[in-house]
């Protein structure tokens, strides 16, 4: 007799099980498909966590099949009129849901573990842990606790569905007792806020038996809920019981006047809401309760769950939103109801708006419970989606995504309640997916929004077969016709705009990225390439000669303890010293060996009208600063022109240029020009070789970018990575595929292109013009990921107008100067010896 | 003459290997209340499904009310009444709750109409369908489809599970209905109450119709002839006319006979074996055994087989 009642019960559990199966195969390949995509810790953690979560599914959903299931279609009640015992009815179930749950573990682990060590051999911590004998143990708690908890509500609640939501709570309820429970055990206070240590043997045996006597208190209760529901009589119900009158009424009157008529939207909004409502009260309830728990946890510091809990989330509300999907046609699937409109004919448009309405409407209710529940509403309505954690667009997006999967999942699975699991189950397919594409193009997630449409389209156009059913035996039809009848099969049908709806998105997305790449600058292109770049000149060992920037390091010297002081503190005995370090500044090979870039600022900055009682120190000292500023630009700058030098270093040159060109006009403005300002003056690099430079500079950065490949390692382990250029890696997340590649290749192109064009010193428009063409480019090339509000190089690139006009009205005064100094002097002979000797 | 209600011509379908319906063919006229009749696995269901076009025909065509079944189902099932052998109800509406959610599909005096045919029904209110009894149940699914006064009401084993009493009712509703000019297409195998309301008979076997005729023709064209024989092991002539079955038990032959000729007893003339001879009118039950029975015995006549000349259609 048990064997056949496991038989009966195993024919019930393969649906679910399937369901979960070809969710854990598909959820692999999935995964192993895009994570080239991914870096290899997060590859790792997405395959432990849908190792975790598939399981799961089946331990939430299979008490509900086996008893709720069977509640619905009878069959336990005719159970009861045959002559077996109900521990026979409840032990079969309990041991065909453990076995199909220990298949769900090993097929799960298989399949995605071994996906999983093809594709990486990095864990992360979160996944080692979870693969370690502890983490296995704990899941395995979980897994069965749960699966009981479900036990409980099914037999609890009559309805399958209302079992299956009470887990979800009850659930959460016995972690937050455990982990209360796990703290006292290890330090004695339930509210410690700190970080736990690991158990000790005895400690961990004491865990270890309170999560047995735990698991064995919930197996009890599940027993004795099943005797009650088994077992017992069918009596009054309470509320009757406590209503009753002695005897019932002999008579009952006819039916009273029908009401007046209504329109047909306004019947059949009416019939969805009744038969709906309270599932999607207790879904609502329950991510309200969530939701409160969870950013309640945030304000309590003891609790250090308190991320992990918010951090589900999108999960917990993605969840909802399908389970709110599947009440679409869940009230009309029930005991193939829907066949009412098809006898009679009704219309197939309002009936499908109108089974939409009620849970659509749900849906809005659950996003403005987010919005106002929500601690964070700055963070909550950003409209960025590159930032991580929930945005309110984000959520939108993800819940009428998952609201329209669900509708139409539940649409194809006809049977209800399984409807309720393998809708999250198939989910994940297209989560993976569509989650990657978002994580990859967050400017582009508003896409997402045409899988919903896709998916409502495709509910759409079904709803006729839903409703009608059509008989599901095949003719003996044969060879096309019999293909072309399975592929109009509503099950066939339904997948297809499941697919349809996932590849459109991307379709488009690509099309567009596509579609706006640049078009290739082929004969600039081949200038560049063939414009020569000089090669660095090295020591015979290879080493590069000029690696002699040590400027941009901090400062080690005796000003460095000045930083604080104000100029009216500066003794002679420092201002001798300064300059001593100047001139052995000037004299050194090596750039920054005596001062670094910081000393010289703070030096100049001590001079600025702002200090407070300072006064200016002598001029030569200033001078000297922004001579040793110049020195540095000239040098770097020639060395770029001879090769060893990149674009970065190229920044420290215009800089110091830059620096001593604001000191220089600073200190003609106070004391006019001088001959020795003059002479400081003369030494500011020219045009040409500031063009030269950056002209240089940035072609070898580029031809740098051309020589590198996509791809690196070497065989297994070979996979695509972003190039850099200039400091920046270019096609993050995006460098596996094809057409990003060459986007980002044509997008360097361009950036080099109009950077050589800002370097030209164009007129003004046109510099406007070829800066914010540029900005945007490289905007792309970065992604989403990097903030970008200025060009690279910036900003002296950019403000090379200004710095021009800069120089020049130092040079145009330098030079009067120095005119009418040689018209004096060969006036007056003496007066010319005096400035030579000044000089 | 009127144009017929339901036209099959020559409509085959199966599902996979077997054969539901086979190149069946009939017109049903309009205000009667026509049965078909067949036992489990006939193919009434099937037949009736292609009516009301949730099934498409393998081979044939079909209209109602002159609109093509296989293209216009959906208008075919608004305009008809039809209650499926097990009507799919929303089991948490009351009688009036459901009442009213129908009305608003359909033309105003849905709900006049409704009220009446329930209370008449004595449909109880305030009560759930899913509290009711089967018969009341029954009841309203039938006032739901009758309400909105169609042309055609097409009920699949409406009485199928109902005691006598509803059953009765149910059937006098039809003949109600057939008076006002509507028509009924009634498919079951309570063959005894179908008698006492039809106007014509259609009977499937098998995939195959084997009658389609006015019942009170089909009634008086059948005849029982009973003969007792001298000898059990005699052997008698057979009857004239169209012996659709042939049996013995011990000194008794008895066949069922169609288009029995006044003077059939002259056969028997002389000493041929029969010392006894009688006749009688063959109830339908009767008739439809002999046209169903896959184990009766069925001698070679004269003329053609029961497979091929059974049908007559006026």
């Amino acid at each position: 007799m048990m064997r056949h009642l496991l038989w009966k019960d195993a024919m019930t559990a393969r649906a679910l099980l399937l369901a979960v199966l070809i969710g854990i195969l598909g959820a692999a390949v999935c995964l192993v498909l895009v994570s080239p995509l991914m870096n290899e810790a997060d590859a790792a953690s997405v395959f432990v966590s849908f190792w975790i979560l598939m399981p799961n599914l089946f331990a939430i959903g299979i008490p509900a099949i086996l008893v709720g299931n069977e509640e619905e279609r009878g069959t336990l009640l005719w159970l009861r009129t045959l002559p077996v015992r109900w521990q026979s009815i409840a032990d079969a179930k309990l041991l065909v849901a453990l076995g199909g749950l220990v298949i769900c573990w090993l097929g799960s682990s298989l399949v995605l573990i071994s996906g999983g060590m093809l594709v990486t051999d990095k864990f992360s911590p979160f996944a080692e842990e979870m693969i370690s004998l502890e983490g296995v143990l704990y899941l395995a708690c979980f897994s069965v606790m749960l699966m009981l908890l479900g036990f409980v509500t099914a037999y609890l609640f009559r309805s399958p569905v209302a079992g299956l939501l009470a887990v979800v709570p009850l659930i959460g309820g016995v972690t937050y007792l455990f982990e209360l429970l796990t703290r006292w055990i290890l330090t004695g206070q339930i509210n410690y806020g700190g970080a736990l240590t690991d158990p000790t043997f005895s400690e961990q045996l004491a865990l270890g038996v309170a999560t047995l006597g735990g698991m064995i208190f919930v197996a009890a209760l599940q027993r004795m809920l099943a005797r009650r529901r088994l077992n017992r009589m069918v009596g009054r119900s309470w509320s009757k019981r406590l209503n009753s009158s002695s005897t019932g009424v002999a008579y009952k009157p006819p039916v009273a006047v029908i009401a007046p008529r209504a329109s047909t939207a306004k019947v059949l909004v009416w019939q969805q809401i009744r038969q709906c409502w309270h599932l999607g009260l207790v879904i609502l309830l329950t991510s309200v309760s969530y939701m409160l728990l969870s950013y309640g946890f945030r304000r309590d510091r003891w609790n250090s769950s308190a991320t992990a809990w918010e951090s589900l989330i999108p999960l917990f509300l993605g969840l909802a939103a399908i389970w709110l999907g599947v009440l679409v046609f869940y009230g009309d699937n029930f005991k193939n109801r829907r066949s009412y409109f098809a006898d009679r004919g009704f219309t197939v448009n309002v009936i499908w708006w109108t089974r939409l309405s009620a849970p659509f409407f749900m849906l809005v209710a659950l996003i403005v419970f987010l919005l106002v529940l929500h601690p964070d509403t700055d963070t909550l309505l950003r409209v960025d989606l590159h930032s991580t954690g929930l945005s309110l667009a984000g959520a939108i997006i993800e819940l009428v995504t998952c609201f329209a999967f669900g509708q139409l999942v539940c649409q194809w699975i006809r049977r209800p309640v399984l409807a309720f699991f393998a809708g999250p189950a198939f989910a994940v397919i297209p989560a993976i997916i569509l989650m990657l594409f978002a994580s990859m193009y967050p400017n582009y997630a508003w896409w997402i929004m045409i899988s919903a449409l896709v998916m409502l389209f495709g509910s759409w156009q079904l709803t006729g077969a839903w409703i009608e059913n059509p008989h599901r035996d095949g003719n003996n039809a044969g060879g096309i016709r019999r293909c072309i009848q399975w592929l109009k099969k509503p099950e066939v049908r339904a997948v297809s705009y499941v697919l349809l709806a996932i590849l459109c998105p991307l379709v488009i997305v690509a099309s567009l990225r596509v579609s706006t790449t640049p078009v290739l600058r082929a004969q600039w292109r081949q200038r560049l390439l063939a414009a020569p770049v000089p090669e660095p000149k090295t020591y015979p060992n290879g080493r590069p000669i000029y690696r002699n920037l040590h400027a941009e390091k901090y400062s080690t010297y005796a000003f460095a303890d000045k930083s604080e002081r104000s100029a009216d503190q500066f003794g002679a005995d420092e201002r001798n010293e300064c300059l001593k370090l100047l001139r052995e500044e000037l004299a050194s090979d090596e750039i920054g060996s005596r001062v670094s870039r910081e000393d010289i600022q703070w030096l100049l900055e001590l001079n600025t009208p702002t200090l407070t009682g300072a006064e200016n120190l002598d001029s030569d000292l200033r001078l000297l600063a922004t001579e040793v500023l110049l020195d540095w630009s000239n040098r770097v700058r020639q060395q770029v022109c001879e090769g060893g030098m990149s674009c970065m270093d190229l920044m420290f040159a215009d800089r110091c240029e830059y620096d001593a060109s604001i000191a220089l006009l600073d200190m003609y403005d106070q004391k006019g020009m001088t001959r020795p300002l003059a002479r400081v003056i003369s030494q500011i690099p020219s045009a040409e070789l500031r063009q030269e430079s950056r002209r240089i500079a940035l072609q070898g950065e580029w031809q740098v970018y051309n020589r590198q490949s996509w791809w690196v390692g070497e065989g297994k382990s070979m996979q695509a990575a972003p190039k850099n250029f200039l400091g920046f890696p270019v096609a993050l997340m995006r460098s596996a595929i094809p057409y990003e590649r060459r986007r980002a290749d044509r997008n360097v192109d361009e950036i080099t292109y109009l950077l050589l064009k800002l370097c030209e010193q164009p007129s003004d428009a046109d510099h406007l013009q070829f800066q914010e063409q540029a900005l945007v480019v490289w905007r792309d090339l970065l992604g989403p990921r990097h903030k970008v509000d200025s060009l690279p190089l910036s900003p002296y690139w950019i403000s090379t107008q200004a710095h021009a006009e800069r120089i020049d009205r130092l040079r145009v005064a330098a030079q009067k100067l120095m005119k009418s100094s040689e018209v004096k002097a060969n006036e007056d002979p003496e007066q010319q010896q005096d400035s030579r000797e000044s000089e | 003459m009127n144009q017929p209600v339901i036209s099959l011509q020559n409509v085959s379908r199966s599902f996979r290997n077997t054969k539901a319906l086979d190149a069946v063919s009939l017109e049903v006229p309009a205000g009667t209340v026509f049965a078909l009749l067949g036992e489990n696995g006939a193919g009434k269901t099937t037949l009736i499904r292609i009516l009301t076009g949730f099934l498409k025909a393998d081979e044939g065509s079909a209209t109602v009310l002159g609109e093509s079944c296989s293209k216009s189902g959906t208008a075919i099932r608004r305009k008809i009444g039809y209650v499926s052998d097990n009507p799919a109800m929303y089991e948490w509406m009351t009688a009036e709750q459901i009442g009213w959610f129908t009305s608003a599909f359909y033309e105003d005096g849905f709900s006049s109409r409704y009220y009446e045919l329930v209370t008449g029904f004595d449909v109880p209110g305030g009560v759930k369908l899913k509290n009711m009894s089967k018969g009341q149940r029954a009841k309203v699914a039938l006032a739901l489809s009758t309400a909105h006064n169609p042309e055609l009401l097409i009920l699949d084993e409406p009485t199928s599970g109902l005691d006598p009493m509803v059953r009765r009712q149910f059937l006098e509703s039809m003949v109600d209905l057939a008076a006002l000019g509507r028509t009924v297409l009634l498919s079951s195998h309570q063959i005894s109450e179908v008698e006492r309301v039809a106007d014509w008979v259609a009977i499937l076997a098998q995939g195959q119709l084997k009658v389609v005729q006015p019942l009170e023709v089909l009634k008086n064209e059948t005849s029982i002839v009973t003969a007792t024989m001298d000898d059990s092991s005699a052997t008698l002539p057979l009857p004239p006319g169209e012996v659709l079955t042939e049996s013995q038990n011990a000194r008794q032959m008895r066949w069922v006979v169609r288009g029995l000729p006044e003077d059939w007893r002259s056969v028997y003339a002389g000493d041929t074996g029969a010392i006894e001879l009688k006749e009688e009118t063959a109830s339908l039950e009767e008739i439809f055994v002999a046209v169903c029975d896959p184990r009766a015995n069925r001698p070679a006549n004269d003329s053609d087989s029961v497979d091929s000349t059974m049908l007559k259609v006026n």
